[in-house]
This record gives structure tokens, sequence and C-alpha cells, in this order.
């Protein structure tokens, strides 16, 4: 056990290492495809601590990408404030939102509470579709110059932060209830729990990681539409990235991520759609054959033939 | 008298739809003693459990612990007063292990240390027996396991009142046994005890007190002995086959 | 004060968003309060199969729906059937992830079969083009004939589940599965109908708005919306709430697009579904059929 741990801390300084200084020796579009795969492990990090630890599935995960995106162009653009405090904003901001409306949802469970922040997510498109201070449904230019290579490194120290947040969560105290409401949330509350805090706090933790990644992601590409900000392609990429990681697997993330973005490099210039449909595909036949997601299965099997040799 | 009193229900109602589950239901339970409950099937015995641990809202009434009214109350709040209840049908965190299950309760309240709940938990573990499965999954374990396992989450919040609703359905003679074991020791410990229970060879062991439910109301309390020799108990639901059983143990 | 003819018409679509609701309401009562999240995307589907066999055969839309609905109904008995049957009985949420899924790999097969630019069914159907006076006010005849079917679906859909004996029996799993099945219902085999059913009346529906509005393959995330906001709005199982709470986010729609701007008139009705859930949770009615 210490000496895997050792092992995990070892590679872990070398790969964060090897990233660090990635953008001083890559190509560009190696540079970008790490860049998507940093802001989407956030995304599938916060999913697998709200919805595979915990049980809330928060199908309205792109709601809080749009808000980041909008609230860190506003700031930033429309405002003219600073890089730094746009970008904290825009976090906080998703938060807000986060709060305003948990009191409703919380009251609710299971596939009503996961609709109920689809809804939001989608009334939030709706207006800024319509929100003329921020160009409507034409979408807006971020005004933010930047070297790529700090876009970069700012993606990177997010998802790196969003990997060790969900560590210490989960082994922390607060994770063990909500693994416990994750299995029994009835059962939860008998046994003491304070379930609607716990929620809320894992529900405000997620909220602010991805809004703050939704401000980042539109760092480069320079523009913000509605379409694009509150995409279904967040929560369907999402969704692929936990299947094949597993949903409850922290380290697994990081497989499913990488697929996510090489499928979608991969059919990018061709055949955008196709990536997505794959996607679909991939979502039912792993749910199908094992529903904890892919790399466990894996993982599982590979570990049997081992101890049988 | 009253400072003797650790639970009080004053005219406890309850209704589902058109049935009366608990009609005007009040009683006293003291500091310290294990009381029974019996009563037919359907005639409200976990609706009064359920009520108490705040699952709950009664329609009219009031709920005193410890002279402090817990009426309405959500559950969590209740169990951080101080009552745990053991469900009927086991409700374990499936996915966490047996001894994270026993964590989850002893540390919700904020009372204990990680540290000083572990080793609480392993005391509770042992006293249930279930200290040699308590790194397997609750998901994984046999259904007399889990029975234990619901006594053992419910002690490891550290109650002064614990609800026991029917702990030993499905249990054979020895495993009662261990039950009424583990009972006294609990009681022993400073823990008052409800206890709900079919068996009457249980029930005859292990309570000083019992309340009889038919249809939602009280239709007799008292020493066990008394309401178990009243006409109105041994006609609506002992009936035949407790005075087959009291004929054949004296 | 807003003209009759904005009332009328959002009563008519509003009839039409109850059918698409009466449909999630089904799969949500009857099948262990399991959400459909490609509902949308089944009505979107139904509409897009009609415009190539319509464009094809030169056959009427309505016609063509004749064999478009049979067809979603296989398919949502094949998905209940073949794959969500083996998932439900874990909990309510876990169907969910798996509907996403479908509903991408519609939506993308949808984007790869008809593209991306917005279609319609009414260039196929001349009748379309006409209008009709209806209380002394002139509306296009399309509206009049969504909601006269959609009424019909209800009705036809009503007698059924009074009448037949699946009918019965979908009634039956929906009130207590386990109960059902020990007076020998197959729940397997009446959830793959009740699921068909469901997208059944999502594809007349999806046909119907395809005759009125234009659609993109995107529409079934904003069509599986408005259908979970029928039963927010009407309150779960009850068809007579469906229709008040579909006829309510008509006529919102309506009044905001009048009002308001065309553009405001999703952001509208979703306000008005998250109002209902904040203060109302149980519906504006609250009541079963
Ligand atoms: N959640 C509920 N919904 C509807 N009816 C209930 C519910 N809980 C209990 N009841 C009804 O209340 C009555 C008392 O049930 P219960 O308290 O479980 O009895 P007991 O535990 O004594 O067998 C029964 O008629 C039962 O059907
Ligand atoms: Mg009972």
């Amino acid at each position: 056990m210490d000496k895997k741990n050792r092992y995990i801390i070892g590679s872990s300084i070398v790969a964060i290492a090897l990233l660090t200084l990635a953008p001083y020796f890559i190509p560009l579009y190696w540079m970008a495809f790490l860049f998507f795969c940093f802001i989407y492990l956030v995304l599938t990090e916060m999913w697998v601590l709200v919805a595979g630890f915990t049980g809330m599935v928060l199908l309205g995960i792109g709601g809080f990408v749009g808000i980041g995106a909008y609230s860190f162009v506003i700031f930033s653009t429309c405002l003219n404030w600073p890089l730094w405090p746009s970008l904290i904003l825009s976090g906080i901001i998703g938060v807000i939102i986060a709060l305003a409306v948990s009191s409703t949802i919380f009251r609710m469970r299971g596939a009503y509470f996961a609709m109920s922040t689809l809804v939001i997510a989608n009334a939030l498109f709706a207006w800024f579709s319509t929100w003329s201070y921020t160009g409507g449904g034409a979408g807006i230019v971020v005004n933010v110059k930047l070297p790529i290579a700090i876009v970069y490194h700012i993606a990177l120290i997010l998802a790196f932060a969003s990997i060790i947040i969900v560590t210490f969560v989960v082994r922390s105290n607060l994770g063990l209830m909500l693994k416990a409401i994750g299995s029994d949330e009835d059962a939860a509350l008998t046994v003491g729990v304070n379930t609607y805090t716990c929620k809320l706090y894992c529900f405000l933790i997620a909220s602010f990681m991805i809004s703050l990644a939704g401000a980042i992601y539109f760092l480069y590409p320079g523009f913000v539409t509605p379409d694009a900000a509150f995409s279904p392609i967040w929560l369907i990429n999402t969704l692929t990235a936990a299947s094949v990681g597993g949903w409850t697997n922290i380290g697994g993330a990081i497989i499913g991520v990488i697929f996510i973005i090489t499928l979608q490099q991969f059919f990018y210039v061709n055949y955008p759609g196709l990536s997505m449909l794959i996607n679909g595909i991939i979502i039912v036949v792993i749910f199908l054959i094992s529903p904890r997601g892919l790399w466990p299965a894996i993982r599982s099997l590979i570990e049997k033939r081992l101890k049988r040799f | 008298m009253t400072n003797n009193l650790i639970l009080k229900t004053e005219g406890l109602s309850k209704s589902f739809g058109g049935i009366k589950a608990l009609d005007n239901v009040s009683v006293d339970v003291n500091k310290g003693e294990v009381i029974g409950i019996i009563g037919p099937n359907g005639s409200g015995k976990t609706t009064l459990f359920r009520l108490i641990m705040g699952i709950y809202r009664p329609d009219s009434g009031k709920i005193i612990f410890e002279g402090e009214n817990l009426t309405g109350l959500p559950s969590y709040r209740v169990c951080q007063k101080g009552i745990a209840l053991a469900h009927q049908i086991p409700k374990p965190f499936s996915r966490l292990t047996v001894m994270e299950n026993l964590l989850v309760a002893a540390l919700s309240g904020g009372r204990m240390t990680r540290k000083s709940a572990e080793e609480y938990c392993q005391t509770v573990l042992k006293l249930t027996g279930l200290y040699k499965v308590k790194d397997k999954l609750a998901g994984s374990l046999l259904p007399l396991e889990l029975k234990r396992l619901e006594i053992a989450r419910a002690l490891a919040s550290k109650p002064k009142l614990i609800l026991l609703d029917e702990p030993a359905a499905g249990m054979r003679e020895k495993d009662v046994d261990e039950l009424l074991e583990i009972i006294k020791l609990i009681n022993s410990e400073g823990v008052t005890v409800m206890l709900v229970e079919h068996r009457m060879e249980v029930v005859v062991k292990a309570v000083e007190r019992l309340i009889a439910l038919n249809r939602g109301t009280i239709v007799a309390q008292g020493p066990v002995k008394e309401v178990m020799n009243s006409k109105i108990v041994s006609e609506i639901y002992l009936g035949r086959r407790f005075r087959e059983y009291v004929g054949a143990s004296t | 004060m807003a003209p009759p003819e904005v009332i009328l018409m959002g009563t008519f679509t509003g009839a039409i968003y109850g059918l698409i609701g009466i449909g999630l309401s089904l799969i949500f009562t009857g099948i262990r309060n399991m959400i459909n999240l490609a509902h949308g995307h089944l009505a979107v589907l139904a509409a897009y199969l009609a415009l190539t066999l319509s464009s094809n055969s030169m056959l009427d839309p309505l016609i063509c729906a004749l064999l478009v609905v049979p067809i979603v109904f296989a398919l949502g008995a094949i998905i209940q059937y073949g794959a969500v049957n083996r998932l439900i009985y874990r909990s309510p949420t876990i169907p969910l992830i798996l509907f996403a899924g479908i509903a991408s790999i519609i939506e993308n097969v949808a984007l790869l079969v008809w593209h991306p630019d917005p279609r319609s069914l009414a260039p196929l159907a001349p009748y379309s083009l006409l209008t009709v006076s209806l209380l002394g006010v002139r509306l296009p005849l399309i509206y009049l004939v969504g909601f006269l079917i959609s009424l019909g679906s209800m009705l036809i859909l009503y007698t059924f589940l009074k009448h037949t004996d699946i009918g019965r029996a979908i009634r039956a799993a929906s009130e207590d599965p386990e109960y059902a099945e020990c007076l020998g219902v197959d729940t397997k085999k009446i959830y793959a109908y009740t699921f068909g059913i469901g997208g059944a009346l999502a594809a007349i529906a999806g046909i119907m708005v395809g005759l009125i509005y234009l659609f993109v393959p995107s529409d079934g995330w904003p069509y599986t919306i408005l259908s979970f906001g029928v039963i927010v709005l009407g309150g779960v199982g009850s068809m007579r709430g469906a229709f008040v709470g579909g006829v309510i986010l008509g006529i919102s729609q309506q009044l905001s697009a009048y009002y308001l701007g065309v553009a405001y008139q999703y952001f509208v009705g979703y306000i008005l579904i998250l109002a209902v859930l904040a203060l109302r949770p149980q519906g504006i009615f609250g009541m079963r059929v």
C-alpha cells in the first residue's frame, strides 16, 4: 500500500513536470489536445464527485460551463476588468447560481433533480441567446490577449486542482457522508447525516470548478456563443469520459478524458457529428456490459489474469 | 417522576390516505428501561417508530424527548439528539464497507474525531459480532448479518434511546439468544431500548414493560405478565398461539 | 390585451405539448419513475422520418405518420425491452445516463442523414397554407388540425388504458409493480408496451410540431424539457393536468413571443417551469386521472 502510494506520487510528479514544460517542446496541435483534456478532466472529476459518489445526476453540467464562460466575458470584456479577478469571479458567479437554485432542486430527488438541473441550464441558454448585452445568439468576442502557453498552464493547474480536491473530499468525513447519501439518502438521514448541507457543499465545489473550467475554455477559441457555451456536448462528452473511466474512479477519469478527446480530434475535421454519435453508442454499450464503467472492469479482469499466473 | 421519563409521546396520530395507521397514541418511556411494543401486522408499530424518528410528520400530537419537543424535526436532528432506529427491513449503505457504515453514523453528529469514532465503531462491531466482516461491502452481507448491521449502525451514533424494529425476524433460536445478550449489554450501558417484536419468546425474555397496539391504538400497557394475560390482548392479538406458548412454558 | 388569435394558437400548440408530455408522464408513472431523456429526440426523429417518407412517396405527412408512429413505437419498445429493463431495478436515475446516450445517437444520426439546416413538413402538406375562421379569428388550418389530432390521440389513449387488457396491465404495473407481477402481469413486457406508447405519442406530437414549425436535430432537448415542464405544471400521472399544463406552456410561449419577441418564448417557458418547481413541486393541479 505504502509502496503503491509512493509509486503514484512519484509518477504524478514526473507527469506534472512534463506537462508543465510541454508547451516549450510540443507542437500547437498537441498543446490544444492536452488543453481540451484538462478542461474535460475538471468536468469529469466533478461528475465523479457529484454523480458518481453522491448520486446527484447533474444533467445541467453545461449550464455551469456556460455561466462561467459568460461571466468571464462580461467581467473581462464588457467591463474591462483584469484577468485574475474576472476569472475568480466567474467561478463565484457559478457558486451564486448554485446557491440560488439549491433550495429548490434539493427538495427533489432522483430523476426530478436531474431534470430540474437541465431546465436551469436551458433557461440560462435561452437567456443568453436573447440578451443583447452579450451579443445574443451571435455571441461575443473574448477580448483577452493571452499567450496560448499561459492559457494552457491555467487549465493544467485547474485540472490538477480538481484531482486533488476530489481525492481529499472523498477521503474526508464529508466524502464518507456523500458516499452514504449516494448509497441510500433516507438511511443517511436517519443515522444523523445532514444530507442537505453535505449535498450543498458538494454541489458548490462542483459549480465553482465547472464554471472556472468554462471561463478558461473560451480563452482558447476567444469567442463565446450560447450554442457552444451551453451545448449538450458538454454533458455527453463528460458522460462518455465517466463511462469509460468508471463512475467512481478518480484516476480512471484521466483515461476517459484522453479517450474522448482523441475521438473528438480524430473526427473533428471531416465528420464533427460522428464523434458524438460514437460517444452515444459508447455510453449505451458500456452501460449494458459494465454499468460501473469500462476501466474498472478492464482492471479487475487484468488483476484476475495476473493472479492466475 | 417526570425526571425519570426519557421519551413521552402525546396523542400521536398519523393517516396514510384513508388508513389511520396510528390514532391518538401516548406512551411514556422511562430512562434505562427496555420496553416492548407488540401488536399484529399493520397495527402501527413501525409507524410509531418512524414518527418518533422524524421520518414521518405526525398529523397531530407531540414527541417529547428529555423534556424537549422534537415534533417536526428532520430525522438527522432527531438522531443527533440521541435517538437511533434499526429499521425492520435493513437499509444498509450497500456500496460502503461495514466499518464505513458505522463510521457514517458515528461521525455525522460531529461529536467524535475520526480516530475516536474508529475505536468506538470497532467496539460496537465486536459487540454485535460483525468484526470479522468489517471490511466487506455491506451489499455483500448475508441477511442475518444485515440485521446485525442495522443494530450496530444505530448504536454507532451513541444513542440514549434505541428503537429496534423486529430485530429477531427470521432468526433461529441461537441467533435470538445472541440478540438478547446484545440487547442486555446495550441496556446495561444505560441505553434505553424500545423493542418491537413479533415473537413472544423474545419479548418475554427481553422486556419489563409492554405496550400492545391494535389498529393504531393502544389496547393495553403495563408489566409483561399483566398485558399478556389481559383478556383483550389474548383475544385480539395473541389468540391461540400465545395460550399454547404459556401453556407449554408453565 | 393580446389578440385572441395569440391565445387560440397558444391553446392549439399547447395541446400538442400536452400530448408529448402525456407520453413522458405515461413512461414516468408506468415504469418506476423513470424519465425518458430521449423523449424529445424520438419526436424529432419521427418528424425527420415523416419528411423522408413523404418527400419520396409524395404522400401526405399525416398519412406517412401512420407508418412512422408504429416505427417509433417499435423502436421505443425495443429500447425498453432490450436495454432499459436490465437497469431500472437499481435506481430511477440510472436509465437517465443510458437515455442521454440514446439522445446523442439519434441527434447525430439526424445530423449526418438530414444535415443541420432547419426543415419543415409544411411544404409537403399543401393544406397548411389554408386558413380557417374560428370564433371570429382567422388562423392557419394546421393549428386546428394539430389540436384535433392531439385531442383525438388523448381520447384513444384514455380508452385504451381504461378498456383493454394491456391498458389495465399498464395501470396495474404503474400502481404497484411487485403486486402486478404477483397477479401474473409480465411487467417487462408491459414496460416495453408502455415505453412504446409513450414514444408513439411523442412521435405524433413531433410530426404535428413539424407541420407547424421548423425543426433541427438538436430540437430534441427543448422538446424533452417542455414535456417535463408539462408534467411539472400538470402534476405527475394526470392526463387532464398534462393537457392543461401543455396549454399553459403553449399560451405562455405565444404571449411572450407576441409581447417580448420570438426569442423569449423558450426563456419564459423555462422560467415558468422553474417557478412551479420552486413554489408547487406537486404541480399546479397535482391530481391523478
Ligand atoms: N408509507 C405508507 N404509506 C401508506 N400506508 C402505510 C405506510 N406506512 C404504513 N402504512 C399503513 O399503516 C398501517 C400500519 O403499518 P405499520 O406501522 O407498518 O404496521 P406494523 O409495523 O405494526 O406492522 C398499515 O395498514 C400500513 O398499510
Ligand atoms: Mg412493522
